[in-house]
């Protein structure tokens, strides 16, 4: 149990029409915020009749390709355009985002761990509670917008998390298809609903995807990516009206079952040289790049092995590695037909 | 005057014939390393009798590319192909190389700021004048290996600083030539000596230059080839290393420079917030072209600010973390020159 107690009030009027750019009232009388608020930006964007969806990033404090696309959105949406309701927030774990990191400074919380969050609870579990008892009631859809932080990065892809409900995981394809990212990565069923993306799905039946867009080095390319597949969703659900035309076409991948089995494990400390990059194909056994000593440059060097075919889905970017670190993660190509 | 007082001995024999690879003892009696010595990585690859070459990486200890490269190179390189001596330190500034930073933690020295240091100064200090007073005097050319560290990243690039000696200049522009980089930024000629670059140019008259490999705290299969294959070709041009048939011709690079205007081929970020960038990495821009957009951070109500370019140009370096404060650079342009404005 934690004794960090926190409340949250909100002033937006999710029923009326129209657009609202407010915040959240986090109360958290800690030694900095005891005489005044933490204000997490809320906006909504209400017009006519229709389905509703929420948009979520910064989620993970250091990830900020959907912070600056829902930041975007929020300033350049057309309410005229809409028929029914979005939800935007840019900066989900507030505290987290100030302080450029994964987790809040706070209480050391997870956004995306924390579901459905505790309604007196830490800071992180309190405003995971507003979004899980308050919004997610009111949502048809929900899109949680990730990427790979400061040190990493991800080829664009769309996160299929499925659950148990099949015409739920039919919703959700077409979502993702809607999306139309280079990448599909389809995640069988597990138990936890911890996750922004499962606590969605899977408590409230609410149709939801969440994506990594990039991470590293913001390019204006992802940005663009993730705009034009934010917005065919929109058209997709009939939230905006307009061009229908058919979204690129993806393709499908799956990790194996078995722990580690797609990922470069990174036996020793040093400087690594890859020897790969994001997109290429390569075979179980072969030498993934080259750890250095950073102290001893006489030091034999170690050459880490990818432990499955498969693409290269993810790197880190750093130069610098712990012994731990999963430096590369594949995953292996799987049909449409596989997926539901 | 700095208080910091540290010694450098070194047991390599710079004339000796075959593979060394050992370390300078850089001595410094502070909290963590009395009783113990700092060792700075160095190797020394000689046969027979051509010119010598020092190339250094690590001189800025957030730039990876040259650090694997070179450290690459000590395993690789076979003596019996050698002809002349290579000297090696792929961890210059080994300290601030061992936490990943830019300038030393144990003296704050900015290795490319401090030549030709001072004997018995602080530890960036001492390991500069050990280079400047005991290796650059045996050399005939230096290659000194950047790339855009933390904070930036660059068009794989030559640096090419100008000096006032033609004969020297023409000698490093053959260089140039040779490493064969799409592209060669070409600086104008400065009094000073304080970089590793310009310490063995206008202090010793050795043909140098630098490289600005690619950046972001990290490297690639891409960015590791270019600065690979440049340095091996710039080795053949020296003849330490034999003419390679399959090779004998250099990419043909492009030269820039940076205008006149004082910061006119910098983007400064005007407000902090988050950068939402319009343009990339090589990428030809106008002068008054909108560069991106810096949102507030804490609240997206604001209207974001949306900065222009001072003059027109190529992007040859682009800042990498999202966040900036007021005063960070974002871009750096260049414009074309003619080979023949160079000397």
């Amino acid at each position: 149990m934690d004794a960090r107690r926190a409340t949250i009030s909100c002033d937006v009027e999710f029923e009326k029409q129209g657009r609202q750019i407010s915040f959240l009232r986090l109360m958290y009388p800690d030694h900095v915020h005891d005489a005044g608020i933490i204000p997490i930006p809320i906006a909504v964007f209400s017009n006519g009749k229709g389905p509703t969806i929420l948009l979520t990033a910064g989620t993970h404090g250091d990830e900020h390709e959907g912070q600056i696309i829902l930041r975007r959105l929020l300033q350049d949406i057309d309410l005229d355009a809409i028929s029914g309701r979005v939800i935007v927030m840019p900066a989900l774990n507030y505290p987290a985002v100030l302080a450029n990191n994964v987790i809040s400074p706070l209480d050391d919380g997870n956004m995306n761990r924390v579901f459905p969050g505790e309604e007196n609870g830490s800071p992180t579990s309190v405003i995971a509670h507003f979004v899980d008892s308050v919004i997610f009631p009111l949502c048809d859809a929900a899109i949680d917008i990730h990427s790979a932080g400061t040190r990493g990065r991800w080829i664009p892809c769309a996160y299929l998390c499925k659950g148990k409900d099949a015409d739920l995981n039919r919703k959700k394809l077409a979502m993702t298809d809607a999306f139309g990212a280079p990448l599909t990565v389809v995640v069988g069923a597990t138990g936890s609903s911890g996750s922004v993306d499962r606590a969605g799905a899977d408590r409230h039946g609410i149709s939801t995807i969440s994506l990594e867009l990039g991470g590293g080095e913001i390019n204006p390319e992802t940005l663009a990516l993730g705009t034009d597949g934010v917005n065919r969703v929109l058209r997709h659900l009939g939230i905006l009206g307009g061009d229908t035309s058919a979204p690129p076409q993806t393709r499908y991948v799956a990790f194996g079952d078995t722990a580690g089995s797609n990922q470069v494990f990174i036996s020793a400390s040093g400087l690594f040289e890859p020897y790969f990059t994001l997109g290429n194909a390569v075979k179980e056994g072969q030498a993934a790049g080259c750890i250095h000593s950073l102290e001893d440059v006489t030091q034999p060097t170690v050459e880490p092995t990818f432990p499955s075919d498969g693409i290269i889905v993810r790197r880190l970017t750093y130069a610098i590695v712990k012994r731990g670190n999963y430096y590369f993660t594949t995953a292996k190509e799987i049909s449409r037909d596989e997926i539901i | 005057m700095d208080a910091r007082k540290s010694s450098v001995s070194c047991e390599i024999d710079f004339d000796k014939k075959g593979r060394q690879v050992s370390f300078l003892r850089l001595l410094y009696s502070d909290n963590k390393h009395a009783y113990g010595m700092i060792p700075v990585p160095i190797a020394v690859i000689a046969n027979g009798e051509g010119p010598t070459i020092m190339l250094t990486g690590g001189t800025n200890g957030d730039q990876y590319e040259g650090q694997l490269i070179l450290r690459r190179m000590i395993h690789d390189l076979d003596p019996k192909l050698v002809n002349g001596r290579i000297i090696i330190m792929p961890a210059l500034n080994y300290a601030a190389v061992l936490d990943g930073v830019r300038i030393s933690p144990l003296d704050d020295g900015n290795m490319n700021r401090i030549f030709p240091g001072e004997a018995g100064g602080s530890p960036t200090l001492t390991t500069a004048h050990f280079v400047d007073s005991k290796i650059f005097p045996l050399c005939d050319a230096v290659m000194d290996l950047h790339s855009g560290g933390t904070m930036s990243r660059y068009m794989p690039c030559v640096y090419l600083c100008k000096v006032n000696d033609p004969d020297l200049m023409a000698r490093k522009l053959a260089m140039a030539e040779a490493f064969g980089a799409s592209l060669t930024v070409v600086v104008g000629a400065t009094a000073t000596s304080a970089s590793v670059d310009l310490g063995a140019a206008n202090g010793h008259g050795v043909t140098s230059i630098s490289t600005e490999l690619g950046g972001a705290a990290g490297a690639s299969p891409r960015t590791l080839e270019i600065g690979t294959t440049g340095i091996y070709r710039v080795l053949r041009h020296l003849g330490i290393l034999q003419p390679d048939s399959a090779n004998d011709s250099n990419p043909k690079t492009r030269f820039v420079a940076f205008g006149n205007k004082p910061g006119g081929n910098m983007v400064y970020a005007p407000v902090s917030g988050l950068f939402e960038p319009y343009c990339v990495l090589g990428e030809t821009v106008k002068e008054d072209q909108v560069v991106g957009c810096i949102h507030p951070r804490d609240d997206p109500s604001r209207a974001p600010v949306e900065p222009v370019f001072p003059s027109g140009g190529m992007i040859v370096a682009v800042r990498v973390p999202a966040i900036v404060k007021r005063g960070d650079y974002l871009f750096t342009t260049a414009n074309d020159i003619s080979r023949d404005e160079i000397r």
